[in-house]
């Protein structure tokens, strides 16, 4: 009569299928498994279910389960200095931006006014002028038809000259040698310094006002841009 | 970067190192946690904190296989849930199963208005399988899940549970001849190869 299949049986049939059995274990199983058809039927079964569980399919996970420093307890390795650095830059960046928009609202010294150095240039006589008639006395007539057509435009320059700032038109137009003769009898030397005699001189004040705005922008644009660029790469050597 | 200096580095402080590591392993920490917890929610949760224990404890690891020291803290966490389940036992009203449908009866096995094979038929194999590892005490999930599922052999499922060798032949021989009898149940679900072995 055969023995019914117990504990120690199994442990040996499992066993047995990975091959965790001593050669002596073994052989005696298998000599057992030969004239025990119940013990072979359970050893197929227990087969059939280890091949159930390694067919089972692996699960993807349902994430990715890294760790923030948060998570564990870490400080950042980004510097302190790093997130003051950025409120720096954005605070010039933002004082900048009234400044300029100030700047701009401002009525302050046209584009055109002269500065000192140009207002020097318009008092001095300037040479080209003398030049350029002697040049043009020298040359000959324009033919009556050509002038003709010249005189509106000549008219139309000096009417620009005098609803603008006519310093730099009548400096341009004296240098220009291929200026016409018209064009110059029309704005004789003196005229031009009665002219801009009656043009408001310019304050002092106002051009060192002007110059503290300057400095004072590009300084703000130097510091937004500079702490803009050092929080950018303390956080790239923290995080690479 | 290999391993080795991937844990190296991870021990001197360096997340990104240790992160490289999660990756590497967390679709086996998942498995064996759901293996062993039999729900989704409960292995995310045990992967996630196995992984924050493994970092803070990476100073204790001594060598060997990472992979069954990392298998040990998920074992480690999810014994200790069960545990705490156990002393504080809740049920839940419309369990879900992996897909998220509602189970409709958590006591599917023992209903009355259903024979066990109209019940076997409505269940996959898989979950049928699921089913049958549930039932087993946890200490036998774990070595069966190690060995048959994860593929890890005698002497790396020793060093994951902390106990020798007698004892992980002893719960795999007795966990597969428990899930033996209880697969028994799902012949109809089973591979036409099984199912005629199991009907003889």
């Amino acid at each position: 009569m055969k023995n019914p299949i117990n504990s120690r049986d199994w442990e040996a049939l499992s066993g047995y299928l990975d091959g965790q059995l001593s050669d002596r274990e073994r052989t005696r199983l298998e000599t057992r498994l030969k004239s025990d058809p119940e013990l072979h039927t359970a050893l197929e079964e227990l087969r059939q279910t280890r091949g159930l569980l390694q067919n089972l399919p692996i699960l993807r996970s349902p994430r990715n389960y890294t760790l923030t420093p948060e998570m564990v307890g870490l400080k950042s390795d980004i510097p302190r200095i790093e997130p003051v650095l950025r409120y720096i830059s954005i605070l010039a960046m933002i004082i900048l931006a009234f400044v300029a928009i100030g700047d701009f609202m401002t009525p302050g010294l046209p584009d055109s006014a002269p500065t000192v150095e140009t207002a020097f240039d318009i008092y001095a006589p300037p040479a080209e002028f003398e030049q350029a008639v002697e040049i043009d006395e020298q040359a000959e007539p324009y033919p009556a038809g050509e002038l003709a057509l010249e005189a509106p435009a000549a008219e139309e320059m000096i009417e620009e000259a005098e609803g603008e700032s006519r310093a730099p038109v009548m400096k341009a137009q004296v240098s220009t040698p291929t200026y016409s003769p018209t064009a110059v009898s029309l704005m004789p030397y003196p005229a031009m310094e009665e002219d801009l005699s009656s043009q408001e001189p310019i304050p002092a004040d106002n051009l060192a006002r002007e110059s503290v705005i300057r400095i004072f922008e590009i300084s703000l644009a130097i510091i937004a841009i500079g702490a803009g660029i050092a929080a950018f790469i303390l956080r790239r050597g923290a995080v690479g | 970067m290999d391993e080795s200096g991937l844990i190296s580095a991870a021990q001197q402080g360096d997340l990104d190192s240790f992160n490289r590591l999660v990756l590497a392993y967390q679709e086996l920490i998942y498995n064996q946690a759901y293996r062993v917890m039999g729900e989704t929610n409960a292995a995310d949760d045990a992967t996630q904190e196995a992984f924050i224990a493994a970092f803070r404890k990476l100073n204790t690891y001594r060598g060997g296989s990472f992979r069954a020291w990392l298998l040990r803290i998920v074992t480690n966490i999810c014994y200790d849930e069960l545990r705490r389940r156990k002393r504080h036992p809740t049920t839940q009203l419309e369990p879900l199963d992996d897909a998220g449908e509602e189970i409709e009866s958590p006591n599917w096995i023992a209903d009355p208005s259903e024979t066990p094979e109209e019940t076997a038929e409505r269940i996959e194999l898989g979950q049928a399988i699921q089913r049958c590892i549930d039932g087993l005490p946890p200490e036998f999930r774990v070595v069966v899940a190690l060995v048959d599922i994860q593929g890890l052999d005698y002497s790396e499922v020793s060093e994951v549970i902390g106990k020798p060798l007698g004892t992980v032949k002893s719960r795999l021989a007795r966990a597969r001849t428990r899930l033996r009898r209880c697969l028994q149940g799902f012949r109809e679900l089973l591979p036409s190869a099984f199912r005629l072995e199991y009907e003889e």
